[in-house]
């Protein structure tokens, strides 16, 4: 199944995001199993998360973890700059 | 504090062992890689091996274990980060924790990721788990300026609260008390977080459809299988529909997750952000922030994961590992083989001289078959320590997971997933363990394509056989021609991934790739010399007892005359052996392999891999002399004494040549007998290609079935249909693979 989420003024996917600025999580597009796999890990609407890597392999630091993903993965995770 | 001993080592197939139903049962859960082993290790009184990638637990194993004269049972679980599985190993600790409803859980979190790791410890006090919750890296969380109030979280979570350094073994005596006090008290409620209005409705509508259920009452408490249905735990719910009822029940389910949806965001997301927003919101109040990750460590991530530079630092580091393991311990191969064929063997027949039984059968038994056999194996016990102490520091080091993440890309070309690369290099210790821990991977689909792919990466029961060849052949080059055969079972993996992934086993479905990367850090000597020893003994054990069977089973064949002659004083051609491996032997002659020596020793070769050594050791010892009689030749204690303190002096020295490429400084020793026969063999056997002739040898060696414990693993995993087809598949591969190697060679004159 596919989730939506509503668009957000300024939001952009994670594999637009350079690195090193903490951007916010707001939604994820995608299977039932990206979401699975991304939401165990804590990659959920509200989270604060920042790219270390922005080419594939896109490494994404979330609390103290740091999370490989694939391009096609990082494309599926909505985020938003906080100001 | 007795356990059931197992080394989960090499060949040792995972078994569940039941549940002893008279202790109370203990089971240690987290996620993936936060020290679960570690911490059961010291619970238990086990040495289980530990790794630092995810995916290495993939089977549940039980120990036991007393507090103050009460007797626990203590199962270690495959890591998972919550209680909604995907994959086959996250299916097993889930359904043990849910179905078997352990008397207590023992949460192993990372102090040092509170906010990820909590999420487990959440879901478990949800489905009213009565838990004991373990910070473990209590060090690595105040190395990064983490403090956490512990008394927040137990109050939080209703449950004891212990900070651990399992690796140093500190803070496990609260844990085995706060285990004890937990199994006395009384059940805590069930966590309640509070999941918003939306959320609440269809939970509270549930709630009430699932009290109403006529099917079996289950221990669970119903809202935590409300919200469990509503996230979609696909095993709950096949399970609830087959029960009476069942179907009302579903369409119920159904109804809610599509209202729970309304506003645009499913209900697994949502559940799992409004978990997140109370597991955040209590890290606020119960630990202060970790410092920012320090740049140095960014930067050395950023290159390891590099496209190209990742790719050549995962290329050199497995060129550092197979040099040392070739070439740096060459000096204590030749030690041993000394000591073997020198001491070992004279004692033995003196020995036999005192009881009388020298000169007869019994002294070839011993002499031609045990010594030549399993002594010709064990003379490479260095190769296999030095590729499990390389290997062990790789596992250990975090690296493996950054490595996947590079070739995620390759892999994904070839339609393999990322994740995959981890078994696949596991493999080059062991294919065994590397057959189980597909279990990791998210589809059917992955985890055998995968299983199809390991039995060409090679393992350590390979090497010797190279090793052996190629210091015939490639005196000085050996590290060069290992190296080439470890890259050609990788590409052979490859296309056999790119056939079968293109034609039976097509992609259905696209698999994300997730990866957590572990954290690095220096190897643990501790952890490394387990590892090391372990699987060295495990080898050294199949030396005494696989290997010595087969050496015997061969020498007799050896020794039964066919067509004339006496038992034990036949001639090696007219023997059972020598007839029956001339039958295998055309088949091989395009190949090269002309000799029916070559072909015994293939054929001898697929029960496992160092049995070929043994075998070849055996045939051309028979010829070439095994016994080293030379007169002149050092005394006994010359030999072990000081050709000990010599070889691990010239070890010593090789060692930085490892890191270097060019053929190391070592003096050149003369040919040995064994050498010799075997050169001359490979020569006849080719029409003088002996060298060409003995890479199609080597190649076929690396293709073929590798043993029969790795047959024994893929039919477990993936049926008795596919094992055959897994070794049928090998055998024509290999027979392919060599004979493109020998043919090939001679068209562009090679040899």
């Amino acid at each position: 199944m596919t989730t939506k989420s509503q668009p957000v003024a300024g939001a952009g996917s994670l594999d637009r995001i350079g690195p090193a600025h903490p951007v916010r999580v707001v939604g994820i597009h995608g299977t039932g199993r990206i979401i699975r796999r991304l939401a165990v890990l804590g990659m959920v609407p509200g989270s604060i998360v920042t790219v270390v890597r922005a080419r594939q392999p896109v490494l994404v630091s979330i609390g103290g973890a740091l999370l490989a993903l694939d391009h096609h993965t990082a494309r599926s995770i909505l985020v938003e700059d906080i100001g | 504090m007795k356990g059931r001993r197992s080394t989960a080592s090499c060949h040792d197939a995972p078994t569940p062992p039941a549940a002893d139903p008279t202790h109370a049962v203990v089971a240690v859960a987290g996620c993936p890689n936060s020290g679960k082993t570690t911490l059961f290790n010291h619970l238990a009184g086990e040495r289980r091996l530990v790794g630092n990638w995810p995916g290495h637990t993939v089977e549940r194993f039980e120990g036991r274990f007393e507090v103050e004269g009460t007797a626990f049972t203590a199962v270690d679980l495959p890591g998972t980060y919550g209680l909604v599985a995907v994959s086959a190993d996250e299916e097993i600790a889930v359904r043990f924790l849910l179905d078997e409803r352990p008397a207590v859980v023992v949460t192993v979190v990372d102090a040092s990721n509170l906010e990820g790791s909590l999420h487990l410890a959440a879901q478990i006090g949800e489905a009213g788990l009565r838990q004991v919750i373990v910070l473990n890296m209590a060090d690595v969380a105040e190395r990064r300026g983490i403090r956490i109030l512990l008394s927040q979280l137990a109050g939080a979570f209703a449950a004891d609260v212990i900070p651990t350094m399992a690796r140093r073994g500190t803070g496990l005596h609260q844990v085995r008390r706060a285990i004890a006090a937990a199994v006395g008290g009384p059940a805590p409620p069930p966590l309640a977080i509070d999941y918003g209005p939306i959320l609440e409705r269809q939970i509270d509508t549930l709630e009430r459809a699932i009290a109403a259920h006529p099917g079996p009452a289950s221990l669970a408490p119903p809202r935590w299988m409300a919200l469990q249905l509503l996230a979609g735990d696909d095993g709950l719910a096949r399970r609830m529909a087959g029960t009476s009822g069942g179907s009302r029940l579903m369409s119920a389910v159904a109804a809610s997750r599509t209202a729970a949806a309304a506003d645009g965001t499913g209900p697994e997301l949502a559940i799992a952000e409004r978990r997140f927003a109370w597991i955040r919101s209590l890290v606020a109040v119960s630990a202060t922030s970790a410092e920012p990750r320090s740049r140095w460590r960014d930067r050395v991530d950023r290159v390891l994961t590099h496209r190209l530079g990742g790719l050549a630092v995962f290329l050199a580091v497995m060129w550092v590992v197979l040099r040392f393991a070739t070439d740096v311990t060459a000096p204590l191969v030749d030690w041993i083989d000394a000591v073997v064929r020198g001491p070992l063997s004279r004692w033995a027949i003196g020995l036999l001289g005192l009881a009388g039984l020298d000169g007869g059968w019994v002294e070839s038994l011993v002499v031609d078959g045990i010594l030549a056999g399993v002594g010709g194996v064990l003379v490479f016990v260095p190769v296999l320590g030095g590729l499990y102490i390389m290997l062990g520091m790789l596992e250990d080091s975090g690296y493996l997971a950054r490595a996947a993440a590079v070739m995620d890309r390759l892999m994904r070309a070839v339609g393999l997933p990322g994740r995959a690369f981890v078994p696949m290099v596991i493999g080059f210790g062991c294919n065994v363990p590397a057959v189980y821990a597909t279990r990791t991977l998210d589809t059917p689909r992955d985890r055998l394509l995968t299983g199809l792919t390991i039995p060409f990466m090679s393992c350590g029961a390979r090497l010797p056989v190279y090793v052996l060849l190629a210091g015939v052949f490639f005196a000085g080059q050996a590290a060069l021609v290992v190296f080439s055969l470890y890259g050609l079972g990788v590409g052979v993996a490859i296309l056999v991934a790119l056939v079968a992934g293109r034609t039976a086993l097509r992609e259905t479905e696209r698999v994300p790739f997730v990866m957590v990367l572990p954290d690095f850090r220096i190897p643990s000597s501790r952890v490394v010399w387990e590892s090391t020893s372990q699987r060295t003994w495990s080898f050294v054990r199949r030396a005494g007892t696989v290997i010595l069977g087969v050496s015997v089973g061969v020498w007799l064949l050896l020794a039964i005359p066919v067509g004339g002659g006496r038992f034990a004083d036949t001639d090696v051609p007219d023997s059972a052996f020598g007839k029956l491996s001339r039958v295998v032997s055309p088949a091989l002659r395009p190949l090269g392999l002309g000799e029916w020596e070559q072909a015994g020793a293939l054929l001898s070769g697929l029960l496992a891999k160092e049995v070929v050594v043994a075998t070849t050791a055996q045939l051309y010892g028979a010829e070439g002399g095994a016994v080293d009689t030379t007169k002149g030749a050092p005394s006994d204690f010359d030999t072990i004494g000081v050709g000990f303190i010599r070889a691990m002096a010239a070890t010593v020295r090789a060692a930085p040549s490892a890191f270097i490429i060019g053929v190391p400084d070592f003096d050149d020793d003369n040919p040995t007998a064994l050498d010799t026969a075997i050169r001359q063999s490979f020569e006849d056997g080719s029409g003088g290609h002996g060298a060409l002739a003995s890479l199609a040898f080597m190649v076929f060696v690396l293709l073929y079935t590798p043993c029969a414990a790795t047959a024994a693993a893929i039919r477990h995993e993936f049926g008795t249909r596919i094992m055959w087809l897994s070794v049928g598949g090998q055998l024509v591969i290999a027979w392919v693979g060599a004979l493109a190697t020998y043919q090939g060679g001679r068209l562009i004159g090679l040899g």
